[in-house]
């Protein structure tokens, strides 16, 4: 794609994304929503994976450490405003993500993998057992009639389901852009050269240990943050959201959409949200249909969605081009 | 510049350096030579902190850096390059050179601005990747190079990071006579003023850089000097040259 066309392509979906409440109907609205808040977190695990070449299978936990910290801030401190209990959850993922990557600091492949599942792990039984703070499997309610106000608009409660997916839209789209943002930074290039060889950027002089630190911090960072959308959405924090099942349910939507580019996370997480609602409404058994649609994709297009549509794409104007008598080799 | 003493490394029982002494002065360039698994490469992943010594020390401008990390000891002004092509494959060929640059700035941690935006290391990046005669391939990812390119980008890496000390291990390494020759007219041309460690098999290649010689066997060294004295030594001719000359003729 030229840039322009690209520009005009971005424009256009972010357009679509802004009149959609008024387009489209409530329920897709509502869907919507759940597809940005896994995006979020489907682009703050592509931080560690797809650009750092960090696996983690313990994603979950920063998740769930943001959606405890966001619900409690919300419980206890009923006078501070919405928006601040999320970015209690933001740095609540930071300093889980920060304690993280130093525990794992030295792991590489299946050894970081496991690594993190293990204390991702030990973080759900935390909030599985200590009753008090996180309620236990009852998990923690309360903060569903709690309304917004916003200057010159009025009040909103979070209950209108209108003004959630602006508010989420809102939110996602500032953790996307900071995440691009970064990638393009000295700071994400250094991070992608890890990814690549980490041997040789030892010996360029570059701290990979500190990179590596900043990118969990950062990365827990954004995980945080949607994970404080996601009780705003669910109305409730459950110890199912930093389990195992959550931790891969983000490594299914990053490989579905394709977990090495930055759009592909994001495409993932909105083919994650409809499947499993589409699929459920159909059969009790959808998670076989996902499995096998899974399975099928990484045996033909290992770099998911995104990867599948680049190599069509490719083929249709290289198609075209035999057809005009030309060569057009755009990719 | 660079002093060892005593250096030593043993991997369980086998002892691959053995009780090394080694001293580089400013400017000179120095080659180390010797025959298969004599050491050469694991002196320096010794001096470069990829190893720690198992006895002995190393220092680098009257400073102890045995023990130090590899990006600690590169910081100070020691880089090298690998036997085996050692780059950011998947990325493009001004990506490595831009990451190379930008970490010699101590800039890699930095995310404030846009690396694209600066223009210095743009400056730099270009420049390095026009002597080293890479800057038309620069969009190219750097896998896809040939191999004489890739070895030339590997060379030019080292070198961009500007250092007071730079180790090329094997610069050579399977290139043809002809590509040998044009990269040693590169490292000559881009390492003019700088203190040089070089090993390399190929004796033209070594007697026309090298200014003093130190012939490594079995993990120890069993001379040094300038190339003359090194030519005309008995032990060295007996376990390294003989060898070398006769299969030549």
């Amino acid at each position: 794609m030229r840039p322009s066309v690209k520009t005009f392509t971005f424009l256009l979906f972010v357009a679509a994304l802004a009149l959609f409440p008024f387009l489209g109907n409530k329920f897709h609205t509502y869907l919507l929503s759940e597809c940005f808040i896994y995006s979020v977190l489907a682009i703050s695990y592509y931080m560690l994976l797809g650009h750092t070449g960090l696996m983690s299978f313990g994603h979950a936990a920063l998740f769930g450490v943001g959606a405890y910290a966001s619900a409690i801030t919300l419980i206890r401190f009923s006078d501070l405003p919405v928006s601040l209990a999320l970015v209690v959850g933001g740095f609540s993922g930071l300093i889980c993500g920060f304690f993280i990557g130093l525990i794992v600091l030295r792991l590489k492949r299946i050894y970081l993998a496991f690594g993190t599942l293990a204390l991702s792990q030990m973080i759900w039984a935390v909030a599985w057992k200590w009753r008090i703070v996180t309620g236990g499997d009852d998990g923690m309610t309360g903060w569903s009639s709690r309304q917004v106000t916003l200057p010159w608009l009025g009040r909103f409660g979070l209950i209108n389901v209108t003004f959630l997916y602006y508010f989420v839209l809102l939110f996602a789209f500032a953790c996307v852009f900071l995440c691009w943002y970064v990638t393009r930074t000295p700071f994400g290039e250094t991070l992608s050269s890890i990814r690549s060889n980490q041997n040789r950027a030892d010996f360029l002089g570059i701290n990979v240990s500190r990179a590596r630190l900043m990118v969990f911090a950062f990365s827990g960072f954004i995980a945080g943050i949607s994970g404080g959308l996601f009780i705003l959405f669910k109305k409730a924090a459950a110890p199912t959201f930093l389990d195992i099942s959550t931790s891969f349910n983000i490594l299914v939507m990053s490989v579905i959409g394709g977990y090495a580019s930055f759009v592909g996370p994001i495409v993932g997480a909105f083919i994650y949200v409809y499947m499993m609602e589409y699929l459920s409404s159909f059969t009790e058994r959808w998670q076989l249909v996902m499995g096998a649609f899974f399975v099928l994709l990484i045996l033909f297009y290992s770099k998911g969605v995104v990867g599948m549509v680049e190599q069509l794409t490719t083929k249709v104007s290289l198609f075209r081009g035999k057809k005009r008598g030309k060569t057009t080799c755009s990719s | 510049m660079l002093v060892l003493k005593g250096v030593s490394k043993h991997f369980g029982p086998l002892a691959v350096i053995q009780r090394v002494n080694l001293e580089v002065t400013k400017g000179e360039r120095h080659a180390l030579i010797g025959p298969n698994g004599a050491g050469k490469s694991t002196l320096f992943n010794l001096i470069t902190g990829h190893y720690r010594p198992s006895a002995g020390e190393i220092y680098f401008k009257d400073r102890r850096i045995s023990g130090l990390a590899p990006h600690e000891i590169t910081r100070l002004g020691i880089s090298r390059s690998f036997q085996i092509i050692n780059i950011f494959r998947d990325m493009s060929v001004y990506q490595n050179m831009r990451i190379t640059v930008t970490a010699r700035h101590r800039m890699s941690l930095n995310f404030r601005c846009q690396v694209a935006s600066l223009g210095q290391v743009r400056e730099e990046s270009e420049f390095v990747l026009s002597r080293v005669g890479l800057l038309p391939f620069m969009n190219e990812p750097a896998g896809r190079l040939g191999y004489s390119q890739q070895r030339a980008l590997e060379v030019g890496l080292a070198v961009a990071l500007d250092p007071e000390l730079l180790l090329l291990d094997e610069p050579g390494a399977g290139l043809s006579p002809d590509e040998t020759r044009s990269i040693v007219g590169l490292i000559k041309e881009v390492t003019t003023g700088k203190t040089l460690v070089i090993v390399e098999h190929d004796m033209d290649v070594v007697f026309d850089l090298a200014d003093r010689i130190s012939v490594l066997n079995y993990g120890t060294i069993v001379a040094s000097g300038s190339p003359d004295e090194i030519r005309r030594n008995e032990t060295v001719k007996e376990v390294y040259l003989g060898n070398v000359l006769e299969t030549e003729r």
